[in-house]
């Protein structure tokens, strides 16, 4: 590897970011956005795991092919991102709940046609 | 705003946004080539020890516990969330009387509603195995009580609202996912009081490799099961009850 693939993951993390972002702006249904917060989310996923990649490197978790000690990717970074996981699971869950209270107030969830509240 | 300077400001940012980031990603370590102490030093002690294989684990329930602690409470605050946002309808909108058998399950062949039943027990069996295993094998509490709290939702696909409810108690789901966030305080303070540090550990290793072994991380991952197993059938079962609400209000 060489080049510029030695930056093309980090890159990767990015544009899922910016790509998410892009979802959020232009949606038209509350569910739709939450989805695209994943998507932001997952870039970063992707931006941990890729850079506690080792090359010519095992999972750190060790066995007979690989006896403890050997070489192994970060551990540290793919239990941030099993904390990342978590975490992003609850905020869908929270911000899915918001939603259907939102529906059940406001009658929409299209969140161009939700103005600042006004009752 | 219209949608057409929305775009325009988005694309802006965008463009902006990512080139800074791509240009801050040049101060990162290129690719495979990232290597910390931190890193070197847990492998090489994670499993002398620890007597643990899977590394991640140990990093999770002993040399990062107390930030599990926190996630875990992140997770216990969200479905309280969930269900405080929920109640605040129930007690406006008055409790409608006993769902009917749903939609759902009626007019579904014999296949369709016993298939999903074995993949109840199938799936529960395999989120019990990654969190039983999660010191020597790629799993542990999180993973297992995700798989397993999906086990539950095939009660629903197979058999419809009324079954789900009935077969998923909520105040025993409430219960447990309580008694598991405790439990890990509760470890994390016997610690304390016994070795004279949170969260140390206080368990024989055991034999490495063995199916209980790694001391306290065990039983962690086990509290962490118990509570995310819970916590995802709680969840399901608000938000299934509410598609229940919905249409009734409709209809």
């Amino acid at each position: 590897m060489s080049g510029w693939t030695l930056y093309f993951p980090y890159a990767v993390a990015f544009w899922l970011f910016v790509i998410g972002c892009f979802g959020i702006t232009q949606s038209r249904n509350l569910i739709h956005t939450v989805l695209c917060l994943t998507v932001v989310q997952s870039s970063t996923y992707m931006l941990l795991l890729s850079v506690d990649f080792h090359a010519k490197a095992g999972a750190p978790i060790f066995g007979s092919t690989n006896p403890p000690g050997s070489a192994s990717v970060d551990p540290i970074l793919h239990a941030l991102t099993l904390t990342d996981i978590v975490v992003g699971a609850t905020v869908t869950a929270l911000m899915l709940a918001l939603t259907i209270q939102i529906h059940r107030r406001r009658g929409t969830i299209d969140p161009q046609r939700l103005r600042p509240m006004s009752e | 705003m219209s949608p057409r300077i929305r775009t325009v400001v988005y694309l802006f940012s965008a463009v902006l946004t990512f080139g800074v980031l791509m240009y801050a990603s040049g101060g990162l370590p290129p690719f495979g080539a990232f290597s910390g102490p931190y890193t070197d030093f847990v492998l090489q002690i994670g499993t002398l020890e620890r007597s643990v294989y899977n590394i991640p684990t140990a990093v999770n329930f002993d040399f990062r516990g107390f930030d599990t602690l926190g996630e875990e409470f992140i997770f216990f605050t969200s479905v309280a969330g969930v269900l405080f946002l929920f109640s605040a309808v129930k007690a406006e909108t008055q409790q409608h009387a006993e769902p009917m058998e749903s939609e759902r399950a009626r007019g579904q062949s014999g296949a369709i509603r016993w298939f999903p039943i074995g993949l109840t027990a199938f799936i529960a069996a395999l989120g019990m195995d990654l969190a039983a295993h999660g010191q020597l094998t790629p799993g542990g509490g999180f993973q297992g009580g995700a798989v397993f709290g999906g086990g539950l939702a095939c009660i629903y696909l197979a058999l419809g609202l009324p079954a789900f409810v009935h077969a998923v108690k909520k105040e025993t789901m409430d219960f447990l996912e309580a008694l598991g966030a405790f439990s890990f305080g509760a470890l994390g303070m016997a610690a304390l009081f016994i070795a004279g540090a949170f969260l140390q550990n206080i368990m024989p290793l055991g034999q490495t490799g063995a199916t209980v072994s790694g001391g306290t991380i065990y039983f962690l991952s086990c509290a962490v099961f118990v509570e995310i197993a819970c916590g995802f059938a709680v969840l399901m079962l608000v938000f299934l009850k509410q598609t229940q609400q919905t249409e009734e209000d409709e209809g």
